[in-house]
């Protein structure tokens, strides 16, 4: 309930103080440049500490004796104001190690003025400086909702900074950019905000320093020469802001010096300070908040604030986009009335993805005729001709329900509903509590009186299409239909052949291939390829290597794809469909071992050649005959240090005809290390050749370690066809 | 031909001597009070034993688009429309002071003249008489005079 409020706060704010946050963003973003330009110039000292304010003083009496006043401003430039022989007033800036002029104060350029008016009032003066101070709470606000929302996404605040898979998604982009900017944005809000809220409310103003008792004694005293006035000792020039000399040579006349945190008179005869107020505590936050929010102090605070604008816009897109595709996907085309379905989908999704595979199994059912409905979790109620309870559901946080299933498990309680139900959590095992929520589901619809189960209870991992065309199939037995799922629809990529090579003893080949999208792609992705001649999509393990894609296809005489593809030449282009598949990456574990058959190596070759050295990979791998290796001999000798051991079965050859599964039986040890040292095992190839392996895996498994492959399942990830 | 050169030069000759300085440079000293808000308008102008204007000595704040809320003294600078070239500086803000070169014609002085600064900021308020103050030899001389609007005290000494 709670995050639901956070939610919409979240989003609510953001749209109404959207177009503003923008505004100054772009805007923060170009002021940003003005410190780091500044302090880079050669008017900008960086060593006012070391200089004592009396060295400098002398200096610049003696270049000028005329001064009237000197200040130094954020940016630790110097300028001293004089009248000059015409008696005209002159600013320039000055070196003061020296006292003498090296610029003259230019105007600020029009640019900086420009961007400065519109960030600070919208060129509407004091109603704009008002709006912009409302939209500076607005952004406290959606940054503190925004953390609440981080907290929940993570599940508790030590996880958020824990590595989070890419995926691409805005929702990625959007908490990734959140969570390393959260600190910089709060203080840009909370120092804008205090800014105006100064203005408006609190018009913090100095003591006036003249305030006081001036003493009348009109009686000539002397008057000190500079060098002999005590204040100036005590000070280096990074502590003062302004000196006023005195206007003249009388006692009445004093120096004003201003200090970064307090005001001084200083008397020509006595050489002490005859007043001194020191900052008020509003000022002295004023004053803080005006450096975080501007920069000035600080060129490399610059650059984080001019980051954090970017990041800001950045901010706005994603969001904008998180909250699209949320109400698109969600929006469920319903077209029977909810009791008047007989399949209800349920689903339980946190950026939509979910959705997706729910529209799919949708269509399929509507194709047959069915009468179906799909709605969020949090929508459950009694469904009055439901037979069927679909459920699908992603996990969040640590373990925990999606946004819009976050009052199923309370619903479910309270609804007496007669139907058989069947669930599939999604999720990823990057994640410690792989589909948490879909499974405790699960097991409260089993406690539940009234429903019974339809199929066993399965998941997805990183949306693996496969896995869910597996479930769908168990979906199509046990309701006696036969569900055609559509493949999701994707933008086709353009691929253009650099190479390809001749077909090998094995009829295998390979084609190297040039795309825009290659920085898209990672070893492990399908290629999904659609000949016109007869529509159907075959799906291709890929790898990249240098920046291209590479594929290996076995040429069957009938196969359809296969023969096209192998009478494609060099530099002509195809389209096809890149799908990611995360399942299948190779990730950050330290022992690796690969295991393929024929042209199931492709994707691994890629793989060997993207890894860290640090990684211990060993590769088991199938062919027919000797012969057959020359075509990927190529992508193993490069590599060759990296890989520990390479095992290669021929199932063709005259003596000693094995399969890769016998390889396996031959290097238990090797396969119990890698799997109790948390490593991977991948396989690609054919289903027979996954079936055989797991089964030599699993005989290990029971003999050494008395356990079976079940228990490590999570660690055995398959590509198999 | 040689006559119209003659008188030429003789007319320019003539013009630079009348164009001699008349007015002597003296500095100022304004000395703003801590008021909040934008910088202030200053005007400083030659008042005659009547206390009409005679003349424009100097002008704080550049922008003409505010002049009008120096009222009095728009009045008189509004008709006489004379030229403010060279005589104009930056507004001054609170709390601090500017030094300007002020042009007086020793003519003026004693001759029951005054002078007066006049003052006025955005979205506050407007004094007409900031100082108003007889010019003599003594005020020439440093003496501090003190504001009752903005400015804090004034002071002016010869150059
Ligand atoms: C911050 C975050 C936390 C997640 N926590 C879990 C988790 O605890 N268990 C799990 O199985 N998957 C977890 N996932 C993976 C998602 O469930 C998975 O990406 C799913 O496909 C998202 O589907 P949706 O877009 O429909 O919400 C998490 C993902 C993210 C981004």
């Amino acid at each position: 309930m709670l995050q639901k409020v956070w939610r919409l706060s979240h989003l609510a704010l953001a749209l109404i103080a959207g177009i503003f946050i923008l505004l100054a963003s772009i805007t923060g973003l170009a002021l940003a440049t003005e410190p780091v330009i500044e302090h880079s110039k050669a008017t900008s000292f960086h060593h006012l500490d070391e200089l004592d304010l009396e060295t400098a003083l002398l200096n610049i009496k003696a270049e000028h004796p005329e001064v009237i006043s000197i200040h130094r401003n954020a940016y630790n430039q110097i300028s001293i104001e004089t009248i000059d022989e015409n008696f005209e007033s002159q600013s320039f800036y000055i070196n003061p190690f020296t006292g003498k002029k090296i610029a003259n104060i230019s105007e600020r350029s029009a640019i900086y003025e420009f961007n400065t008016v519109l960030h600070r009032s919208l060129f509407l003066k004091s109603t704009g400086r008002f709006i912009i101070g409302l939209t500076a709470i607005f952004l406290i606000l959606i940054v503190i909702s925004g953390f609440a929302l981080l907290l929940k996404r993570y599940g508790s605040f030590r996880k958020i900074f824990s590595k989070e898979k890419y995926d691409g998604t805005a929702a990625y982009w959007h908490s990734l950019a959140s969570k390393y900017f959260l600190i910089p944005l709060f203080i840009i809000a909370i120092s804008g905000a205090y800014l105006s809220v100064d203005r408006f409310l609190i018009e913090s103003q100095p003591q006036d320093i003249w305030d006081f008792e001036q003493n009348e004694n009109t009686a000539e005293t002397e008057i000190l020469e500079l060098e002999n006035i005590n204040t100036f000792d005590n000070f280096k020039v990074s502590e003062i802001l302004q000196i006023d000399f005195p206007f003249a040579a009388s006692p009445d006349e004093y120096f004003y010096v201003k200090l970064v945190n307090a005001e001084l008179l200083v008397s020509q005869v006595s050489g002490q300070a005859i007043n001194r107020v020191s900052e008020t505590p509003a000022l002295k936050t004023k004053r803080w908040s005006f450096h975080l929010h501007t920069g000035d102090f600080s060129w490399l605070w610059s650059i984080i604030l001019g980051l954090s604008s970017l990041v800001l816009v950045g901010l706005f897109i994603s969001g904008i986009l998180i909250w699209l595709k949320r109400i698109i996907k969600s929006k469920a085309k319903n077209k029977c009335p909810k009791d008047e379905a007989e399949i209800v989908i349920l689903v339980g999704s946190e950026t939509g993805s979910t959705f997706g595979y729910a529209s799919r199994l949708a269509e399929a059912f509507i194709k047959l005729k069915k009468k179906v409905y799909v709605a969020s979790l949090n929508q459950y109620s009694k469904f009055e001709s439901a037979q069927h309870l679909l459920i699908l559901s992603s996990t969040y946080g640590d373990g925990e329900a999606p946004y819009n299933a976050s009052q199923f498990l309370q619903k479910l309680k309270n609804i007496n509903q007669k139907a058989h139900y069947s669930v599939l959590g999604f999720g990823s095992t990057d994640y410690p509590k792989f589909c948490a929520f879909a499974e405790k589901v699960n097991q409260e619809l089993h406690k539940k009186e009234g429903l019974q189960a339809l199929t066993a209870y399965a998941t997805v991992n990183k949306n693996n299409e496969s896995e869910f065309i597996n479930w769908t199939s168990e979906l199509s037995r046990a309701l006696d239909l036969n569900l055609e799922i559509q493949p999701p629809k994707e933008a086709q990529t353009t691929l253009k052949i650099k190479e390809i090579s001749c077909l090998n003893c094995d009829q295998n080949f390979t084609l190297c291939l040039k795309t825009k999208k290659i920085n898209n792609i990672q070893s492990g992705d399908l290629l999904a390829i659609t000949p016109k001649a007869d529509g159907r999509e075959r799906l291709y393990s890929i790898a990249k290597v240098d920046n291209k894609v590479l594929l290996s296809v076995k040429k069957h005489d009938m196969g359809i794809c296969s023969t096209y593809l192998s009478q494609l030449e060099k530099n002509k282009t195809f389209k096809a469909k890149i799908r990611k598949h995360p399942s299948f990456h190779l990730g950050n574990k330290k022992n690796v071992i690969f295991i393929a058959n024929g042209t199931g190596i492709a994707p691994f070759l890629g793989m060997i050649d993207e890894a860290k050295t640090e990684k211990e990979m060993h590769v088991f791998f199938g062919l027919r005959k000797p012969e057959s290796f020359e075509l990927y001999k190529d992508y193993f000798n490069r590599n060759q240090s990296k890989i520990k051991s390479l095992n290669l079965a021929y199932s063709r050859q005259e003596q000693n005809s094995q399969y890769v599964q016998h390889l396996i039986a031959q290097h238990p040890e090797t396969i119990i290390k890698c799997l109790q040292n948390d490593g991977c095992i991948m396989l690609c190839g054919s289903l027979a050749m996954e079936k055989e392996v797991k089964k030599e895996i699993d005989k290990i498994l029971k003999a050494k370690l008395l356990t079976n492959i079940n228990n490590y399942s999570l660690q055995i990830i398959c590509d198999c066809y | 031909m040689k006559k119209a050169i003659f008188l030429f030069v003789g007319i320019l000759t003539l013009m630079s001597f009348t164009n001699i300085k008349s007015t002597d440079p003296y500095k100022c000293l304004i000395q703003m009070k801590n008021y909040s808000g934008e910088g202030a308008y200053i005007v400083i102008s030659l008042l005659d034993e009547n206390d009409e204007y005679l003349k424009t000595i100097h002008v704080r704040g550049e922008d003409d688009e505010w002049y009008h809320d120096i009222s009095e003294w728009w009045n008189f600078q509004g008709k006489n429309k004379a030229s403010l070239d060279g005589i104009t500086g930056a507004t001054i803000s609170g709390g601090s002071r500017a030094v300007t070169s002020l042009e007086i014609n020793p003519d003026w002085i004693g001759k029951n003249y005054s002078l007066r600064f006049e003052t006025a900021v955005e979205d506050k308020a407007y004094h007409l008489d900031d100082i108003k103050i007889k010019l003599t030899q003594e005020l020439l001389k440093g003496q501090t005079l003190k504001g009752s609007g903005f400015i804090r005290f004034v002071k002016i000494l010869a150059q």
